[in-house]
């Protein structure tokens, strides 16, 4: 008997170790059903959201709109006069940033969008400064390597930039001389005075 | 509006970019910041129609596209998010400096 009710027993635990193990998926659909009632609230949500973000324009006459615009314009030159002289230039952070503000103001401004995203605004000044940063240093070591390999051309009179366009302090030559005991301009003035006469020379026979 | 577009509306949507980016020049719009602001006066404009308008003004010489420093590859970047600006002959036609038959209304 003892048996049988070890059995009947046995059987009851696995009948219900069956059913749970039959409850296990179904909770598992609960949940799949679960996330996905939560993901298209969230999908719901974000829509709001996005509708919210995007407040419906009504429709204009067009010298509304023109007014409108008009007064964007206006207010967007005066706020983002700075920035327009790096946007005119070569100067393509400049440029960027002139873009991306002036983008975002005219958003909020012609009922594009609700509102200015500060967090984007920083965003961008930390770009611009980090790439004016670069810009930096690389100008640096571009002017660097430039005087580097300038310093022989000069010798030789027949580069292609010359000490005309370069101003330097009164008392650099001192200081070259201190340093090479010669200066450029006055000690080897001869020698590249007469490479420059040759180069001259040279250059009047190839005008010719 | 699509392709049924009439002459008429075709020269007023054309004209109408011409005068918002004539209103805020030297300042450039993004495709996408034009066509929306587009939509509070033509609520039927499409996209493919409004980018056909735009590449044709851009051909004319009256539009120009603005590269930005956040381009990694100009010719990559969608439409919607290039920049457009004004240019000076774009600016006498906005004007009514110089005639253009095709952009009369």
């Amino acid at each position: 008997m003892t048996v049988c009710a070890t059995k009947k027993t046995s059987t009851r635990s696995s009948s219900s170790a069956r059913k749970k193990t039959v409850a296990k998926p179904s909770a598992r659909r609960k949940t799949k059903k679960s996330t996905k009632t939560t993901a298209k609230r969230k999908s719901a949500r974000s829509r709001k959201t996005d509708l919210e973000s995007k407040p419906a324009v009504a429709t204009r006459s067009v010298d509304e709109h023109r007014d409108r615009l008009r007064a964007i314009g206006d207010l967007l030159r005066v706020a983002t006069v700075d920035l327009v002289a790096d946007a005119e230039s070569d100067d393509r952070v400049g440029r960027g940033a002139y873009l991306q503000v002036m983008g975002r103001a005219f958003e909020v401004l012609d009922n594009l969008a609700e509102s200015f995203d500060l967090d984007d605004l920083v965003k961008i000044s930390k770009i611009i400064v980090e790439q004016r940063r670069a810009e930096l240093n690389s100008r640096k070591l571009d002017s660097a390597s430039e005087d580097s390999l300038d310093e022989p051309a000069d010798v030789s009179g027949v580069g292609d930039r010359g000490m005309a366009n370069r101003q330097l302090p009164e008392a650099f030559g001192d200081i070259v001389r201190q340093i090479y005991g010669a200066t450029l301009a006055d000690d080897v003035c001869e020698s590249s005075a007469s490479v420059e006469s040759h180069g001259s020379m040279n250059g009047s026979e190839a005008g010719l | 509006m699509g392709n049924s577009r009439s002459a008429r509306q075709i020269k007023l949507v054309r004209n109408e970019v011409l005068v918002a980016l004539k209103m805020l020049y030297p300042a450039a719009l993004q495709a996408e910041q034009l066509m929306r602001s587009l939509l509070s006066v033509f609520p039927t404009i499409e996209w493919d129609p409004f980018r056909r308008d735009l590449a044709y003004l851009c051909e004319k010489g009256y539009v120009q596209r603005v590269v930005s420093d956040n381009e990694s590859d100009e010719r990559f970047t969608p439409w919607r998010r290039r920049w457009f600006r004004l240019t000076s002959a774009g600016m006498e036609v906005a004007d009514h400096v110089i005639d253009d038959p095709a952009l009369d209304e």
